[in-house]
């Protein structure tokens, strides 16, 4: 067994309790006297002691959030500041808004506000006139460490700008959660701090004109500090560094991300503590989380929140494939597929099915996408290293689905263009501005789901928006006789719950037994594999194959910093230790070993990995793909900061019964079939066809 | 001792791979160190009898928001990173509580001095349970598990005729995370301590599987801060302890416990990816996550 070192999991460096007597108050706010009685900051802009508070309710809020005031003004000796503070208790669906009043300058700020009690997610935003054109600015509230022994903790954002010549209004916006009776505020406070920044224009997310303080996004020069929590100060700032650190190295991954990605995370989690300002700290962090390289693994921070949409608008998917009609325009590149627009709606700057996406700033689409790991916060990735169609699916789609990389860190793109008529693609590539894609209003965004096209004649999902998201769709094959009696399923959840009978398991466990009574042949297409739960998988395995201990899931992570087995007889000792408490157990007595079974696979992750690793090898199945699914073989631990700044670490790992241990493997599939760029012109979905036409072949006898 | 002594003590124990020393709770308390007062040259230096100082207000004190320590082998053991809003409750955090039945509760959070570490920490009405995941220490070290407990109505001491405060006030065991099988049950101390915190705390053998907490609240609502499980190298490593055996009441709970996490454990994006977007001012104000 490999063994890792108490002393590696150990960063250098921690600090529990400071007492702040006695230090320089310069980095923060209001100050203590000696009695620990809170006083106004000198210079503060802006000081809301909530004696009467000017609060107000957006317009457009939710009726139930408008009937009542949320708050309540309470002086009973146990204020931070003068004799009042403000306890705020709103249903989960409403927030609390203060408003205060600075002064007609451009200036910047850094706000302050102390809270006890329950928890809360608190933000300062600044509302232009309608008539500047400038987006509402939030500036996340986050703590800074300091607290009192009266339970008094200090929220602060990074320093924001305002300009107060156009008269904006700027006001605390207050949500609590997790308290018994409510959440206490007092002394609200801006202070004046760094320079002001106005907003500009930029191309593409690597634009120079941005700065180091600033990620451009849709366009947009973002100021990223607005979305992070402040820059702790030192010896703090190392001592938090070293806490994250602690939680990855205890509880991250299994064999292959530990041994071949952590190293990577490890180099950014060290520089954090050299940071200076608070976004490259978190950014530091935030790419670390993103280098353990897990379709799990995600560090999430609301960076860009409310930008401005876009005009702009590139209403199309991309897919993996072979571009047989183009490579004599532009040679396929030797590491990464060629890709494809799959499916488009209105607006898609004039590319249709089967068009060709060549280059993203000068690179390959993929190699472009993969070199965002150190700026794009919702950055996704497949845990095998040799699985990209998750960054294919997110260049487009809305932006509300986790798509639109191209819209959103683009300058430019590269397409060759088709001709579904000719059956011929242009001999010259045409390089667009992102900036320049026209503005189209009207008609649904379609999300991106790998899927050219549907096959279930009537019961198919939309066309239109290609949302299936939650639901299953089921019915006769299209374009197949009753003779035939071949059937299909449409779905991209394995959320099953634990309930046998939910909408999942309930789905599959009937659909699998009319399958078995009735149709000659099924195709499972499951093309967006989101995952889901254990239970899913297990149920459609039972379609298919006798019963059998597959696999032992060890997860979270056994023990603290666990490399792995590193012998496929220790990982047959480890199978054997976990299996009666923590098995993968597929297949049942009463499968049906004669009908085929199609199982098409492109995008495919977690419970969608385990699906068709149990499937896989049973004798009537076949599993058609452009590659392999995402090797994200274990579950996750969740760690929920502050303003929205959360964790996700993927923990654990699954060892088979013949000792291997699965993170990072995708599965590959038994057929390997790419969309082809003549299919794709021509509105033929080419994996949908091989699975059809190998179920036709094999189909079960009456 | 002033801030940069306070710190560089604890920055040299950390260059030793100390890490337990930077970890309230790990067998000391921690302290809030008072406020300096001002030095005596600020004294008129008359000959007259000096005012008596007007008693301090409070203290303040910086704490580390994320938890520590960095190598405790619960992943949220100060109860830092698992309080959410209550529609995220049930989630694969840290801590998460429950109710008799198995379902999940909202776990409520205190905060600042009142806690006994960090900035934030658990608060449990009585009944409520409590499942808080771990991992195991590498070599089958053998482990110490601790966690700190203060009813919500003690200001801030308990009531004096009370014999033995901390008696009662939880049931709580360390347990194999995948079988629930109880490995070590955490007895308390005798006494609080000075700000009125009772401590319960085990010693228990190494182990090959991952270690979870358990705890049933008692009669009384709960603060629960600053849990611990680490490795013990200096514990002898002895024959694995007898099974222990909680009363049937609780092993029934234990059960419905573990099916709820077992059959939820998430393996992929536990809901759809898109169910709703933000109307309103949730769309114009920012993301929806707080």
């Amino acid at each position: 067994m490999s063994r890792s070192t108490l002393g590696r999991w150990i960063p250098a460096v921690g600090v529990a309790t400071l007492a702040l007597a006695g230090s320089p108050a310069a980095a923060w706010a209001g100050a203590f006297d000696e009695r620990g009685v809170f006083r106004v900051s000198a210079d503060a802009a802006a000081f809301e002691a909530f004696v009467a508070p000017t609060y107000f309710v957006p317009d457009d809020a939710e009726e139930s959030c408008t009937l009542k005031t949320f708050h309540e003004i309470i002086d009973d000796g146990t204020a931070l500041e003068g004799a009042t503070y403000a306890r705020v208790d709103a249903p989960s669906a409403c927030q609390v808004r203060f408003v205060v009043e600075l002064p007609p300058v451009q200036a910047s700020y850094r706000a302050t506000l102390w809270m006890r009690h329950g928890s809360a997610g608190a933000r300062v935003l600044v509302s232009y006139p309608a008539e500047s054109g400038i987006p509402l600015q939030p500036a996340r509230m986050a703590p800074t460490g300091r607290a009192t022994s009266d339970g008094w903790i200090e929220l602060a954002t990074n320093e924001f700008p305002v300009d107060g010549t156009l008269s904006p209004t700027v006001y605390l916006r207050f949500a609590d959660f997790a308290d018994a009776d409510g959440v206490d505020l007092d002394a609200f406070e801006l202070v004046p701090a760094g320079e002001f920044v106005a907003g500009e224009a930029c191309e593409g997310v690597r634009d120079p004109v941005c700065g180091p303080e600033r990620t451009c996004i849709s366009g947009q020069c973002v100021l990223g500090r607005l979305s992070v929590p402040p820059l702790p100060e030192p010896p703090l700032k190392q001592a938090m560094a070293a806490a994250l650190a602690g939680r990855i190295e205890v509880f991250y991954g299994g064999r292959k991300t530990r041994l071949e990605d952590l190293p990577v995370a490890r180099l950014s989690l060290a520089r954090m503590r050299s940071a200076q300002s608070a976004w490259a700290y978190w950014s530091d962090f935030g790419r670390a989380v993103r280098e353990l390289h897990d379709w799990h693994t995600s560090a999430s921070a609301p960076v860009g929140e409310s930008l401005a949409v876009t005009t702009a608008r590139l209403n199309a998917c991309f897919v993996e494939g072979d571009a047989d009609r183009s490579r004599g325009t532009w040679p396929s590149h030797p590491a990464y597929r060629d890709i494809l627009v799959s499916h488009v709606g209105n607006g898609s700057a004039g590319l249709a099915p089967g068009d060709r996406l060549v280059a993203v700033d000068g690179l390959h689409p993929l190699e472009w996408a993969r070199g965002l790991v150190d700026v794009q916060w919702g950055y996704h990735v497949a845990t095998d290293a040799s699985s990209f169609a998750d960054f294919a699916e997110a260049l487009g789609g809305p932006a509300w689905s986790g798509g639109a990389m191209l819209l959103r860190y683009a300058r430019e793109i590269t397409v060759v263009r088709c001709d579904a008529g000719t059956g011929t693609c242009s001999d010259v590539a045409e390089t667009l501005r992102i900036r320049d894609l026209p503005a189209v209003l009207g008609g649904p965004d379609v999300y991106c789901d790998n899927r050219p096209r549907y096959h279930l004649g009537d019961e198919s999902p939309s066309e239109a928006t290609h949302q299936v998201f939650y639901e299953i769709f089921d019915g006769p094959v299209a374009n197949t006789t009753p003779e035939e009696a071949i059937y299909g399923m449409v779905w991209d959840t394995l959320y099953g719950g634990g309930d046998p009978n939910g909408y999942v398991n309930g789905k599959i466990r009937t659909l699998s037994a009319f399958w078995k009574q009735n149709a000659r042949g099924v195709i499972l297409d499951h093309r967006a594999g989101n995952g889901g739960t254990l239970d899913a998988p297990e149920y459609m395995t039972q379609l298919v194959r006798p019963p059998f201990t597959l696999a032992a899931v060890r997860m979270p992570i056994e023990i603290a910093g666990f490399e792995g087995p590193s012998t496929p007889a220790e990982g047959v000792a480890l199978f054997e230790q976990s299996k009666a408490f923590s098995p993968y157990t597929v297949g049942a007595d009463d499968h049906d070993p004669e009908l085929p079974v199609a199982l098409i696979l492109h995008r495919d992750g977690s419970a969608s990995d385990y699906m068709p690793l149990g499937m896989k090898g049973a004798p009537k199945v076949r599993i058609f793909g452009p590659g392999p699914t995402a090797g994200a073989f274990s579950t996750f631990v969740q760690f929920a900061y502050w303003g929205g700044l959360r964790m996700q670490l993927a923990s654990g790992d699954t060892i088979t019964f013949d000792g291997q241990p699965w993170i990072g493997r995708g599965v590959m599939p038994d057929q390997v079939v790419q969309q082809r760029q003549s299919d794709l012109m021509v509105g033929v979905d080419t994996l949908h066809e091989a699975a059809l036409a190998w179920v036709r072949q094999e189909l079960k006898q009456p | 001792m002033n801030r940069r002594d306070l710190g560089s003590t604890r920055l040299a124990a950390f260059a030793l791979g100390l890490s337990a020393v930077a970890a309230p709770g790990c067998g000391s308390e921690e302290r809030l160190s008072p406020v300096d007062r001002p030095s005596s040259s600020n004294s008129s230096g008359g000959g007259g009898a000096e005012p008596e100082p007007e008693p301090a207000v409070r203290q303040v004190f910086v704490r580390n928001p994320i938890g520590l320590p960095i190598d405790n082998l619960l992943a949220d053991g100060d109860f830092e990173l698992s309080i959410v809003p209550e529609a995220e409750a049930g989630g694969q955090y840290g801590w998460i509580a429950l109710r008799g039945n198995g379902g999940t509760a909202p776990l409520l959070a205190e905060t600042g001095g009142l806690c006994r570490s960090g900035l934030r920490c658990g608060r449990l009405p009585a009944g409520r349970i409590l499942f808080g995941r771990g991992t195991a220490a590498p070599h089958e070290l053998p482990h110490k598990a601790s966690i700190w407990l203060k009813p919500v109505s003690w200001q801030p001491r308990p009531p004096a005729e009370l014999a033995e405060p901390c008696e009662s006030l939880a049931d709580v065991y360390v347990l194999a995370c995948d079988s629930f099988s109880v490995v070590g049950v955490l007895r308390p101390a005798a006494l609080p301590s000075a700000d009125g915190w009772c401590e319960l705390r085990a010693e228990l053998a190494g182990s090959t599987r991952a270690l979870c907490m358990y705890a049933e609240i008692g009669e009384q609502e709960l603060l629960l801060d600053n849990a611990t499980l680490l490795a013990a190298p200096e514990l002898a490593s002895g024959p694995l302890p007898a099974p222990i055996t909680p009363p049937t009441p609780t092993t029934e709970r234990m059960r419905l416990v573990r099916e709820q996490i077992r059959a939820r454990m998430p393996l992929g994006s536990p809901k759809p990816l898109v169910t709703a977007m933000p109307r309103g001012p949730e769309a114009r104000e920012g993301g929806l996550l707080d």
